[in-house]
């Protein structure tokens, strides 16, 4: 399975209506290629931290369904927040990891210790409860419902192949302030969500 | 052969402790500022006020294994609608630039951080870590271009106007608290 399949596979097939948070490079460029979605915040900066971003909205607004995809070379960065993850627990969360060992958006340079690292035992070991390892489309789509948070905080590793010098990838045609806007207005209009006071700060 | 009877060892902080009063000013404080989540990482300064937030039920309370962690959650918790606070060390500080640079400034989105000001002449202890920070924490934040305020005593904190001046701007505000103002959060009424 490649990452553009699996996005693919999740844009088209699972996706309802959760919130997404999406990490940077391929998993933010793969899923605007698949959604061009407002409802959706493309951290392309802070590698790591759009787990962080995610627990944050989650905790925040527990009504709403929040999905992160990361990456594991984002995660790599902020391992320890897996750790918060875990004491928190929030039930309203999906927290995907795309593990292809490898930094494909700038050519597929290896990650650290690839081919070692056990993600789905490391997130069992700080006492994640819900976690999957799914490898192909077809096993995304049998865990539709699962995905769909209907069993609480779970934590998914979506295993792909690592492609080096994959095709030009589809940029996001926004960012900074725009972003920021857009995902608020996006969650004022769809969820009720307060995030602008009147003045529009 | 005598044998020392085992000290009883606690990892973890009584929270049955009475709050001082300068810690519920605190929370009250926040509370009013409509902060409804905290992510913290303590310094041994910081550590009462993290205390008094994490016994009020007000705030969910997010304990972090590094700073940067508290920036991303509490920008998450802007976009869920309610304001946020982040308690760290200023050595927290010096290591969340990136951070603070590629998400809050890049994306115009506020943060508060309440933090300890050290490596003041008169502080105790008075050792070279803590000088170290002092030395570089003020002139980073400034070469950042936030707004950062020094605090002596409690009267001088504002939560709710810090707060609402964060997110006017758009950008981080900074409140240091020096070794006088969070001893006052460790006097317990």
């Amino acid at each position: 399975m490649r990452a553009g399949e699996a996005y693919k596979c999740l844009a088209e097939q699972v996706w309802q209506d959760e919130t997404v948070v999406c990490s940077l490079g391929t998993t933010a460029n793969e899923w605007w290629r698949h959604t061009k979605s407002d409802d959706c915040f493309y951290m392309n900066s802070s590698m790591g931290l759009a787990a962080s971003f995610g627990l944050g909205l989650s905790l925040a607004a527990p009504d709403l369904r929040v999905w992160v995809l990361d990456s594991d070379g984002a995660l790599c960065m902020n391992l320890g927040s897996l750790l918060t993850e875990a004491a928190q627990n929030p039930p309203n969360m999906t927290h995907f990891l795309l593990s292809n060992g490898c930094y494909q958006a700038i050519g597929g340079s290896p990650l650290v210790n690839v081919g070692r690292t056990d993600w789905a035992a490391l997130a069992r070991a700080v006492g994640i409860e819900n976690v999957l390892r799914l490898s192909s489309v077809e096993e995304i789509v049998a865990s539709s419902k699962i995905l769909q948070n209907t069993a609480g905080y779970t934590f998914v590793i979506l295993e792909v192949d690592g492609i080096a010098g994959e095709k030009e990838p589809l940029r996001i045609p926004f960012e900074g302030p725009e972003m920021k806007y857009r995902f608020g207005r996006s969650l004022q209009s769809r969820s009720g969500i307060s995030v602008f006071g009147p003045y529009g700060y | 052969m005598n044998r020392r009877k085992p000290v009883e060892r606690t990892i973890t902080v009584d929270q049955t402790v009475s709050m001082s009063s300068s810690g519920k000013a605190f929370c009250n404080q926040a509370a009013a500022a409509g902060v409804r989540v905290v992510a913290s990482l303590p310094d041994d300064w910081v550590l009462p006020v993290i205390n008094a937030v994490d016994g009020d039920k007000r705030f969910k309370h997010v304990r972090v294994a590094r700073e940067a962690e508290a920036v991303g959650i509490c920008a998450g918790a802007f976009f869920g609608g309610v304001n946020s606070l982040a308690i760290m060390g200023m050595a927290g500080v010096l290591a969340i630039i990136h951070e603070l640079a590629t998400l809050n400034l890049m994306h115009d989105i506020p943060l508060l951080i309440v933090t300890s000001m050290r490596g003041q002449p008169d502080e105790e202890p008075h050792t070279v870590y803590q000088v170290a920070q002092g030395q570089v924490g003020a002139p980073v934040i400034q070469a950042l271009g936030l707004y950062h305020r020094v605090i002596d005593n409690f009267s001088e904190l504002n939560l709710p106007s810090l707060v609402k001046h964060s997110r006017i701007t758009k950008r981080p505000a900074i409140v240091s608290m020096t070794r006088r103002m969070t001893a006052e959060f460790a006097e317990v009424s």
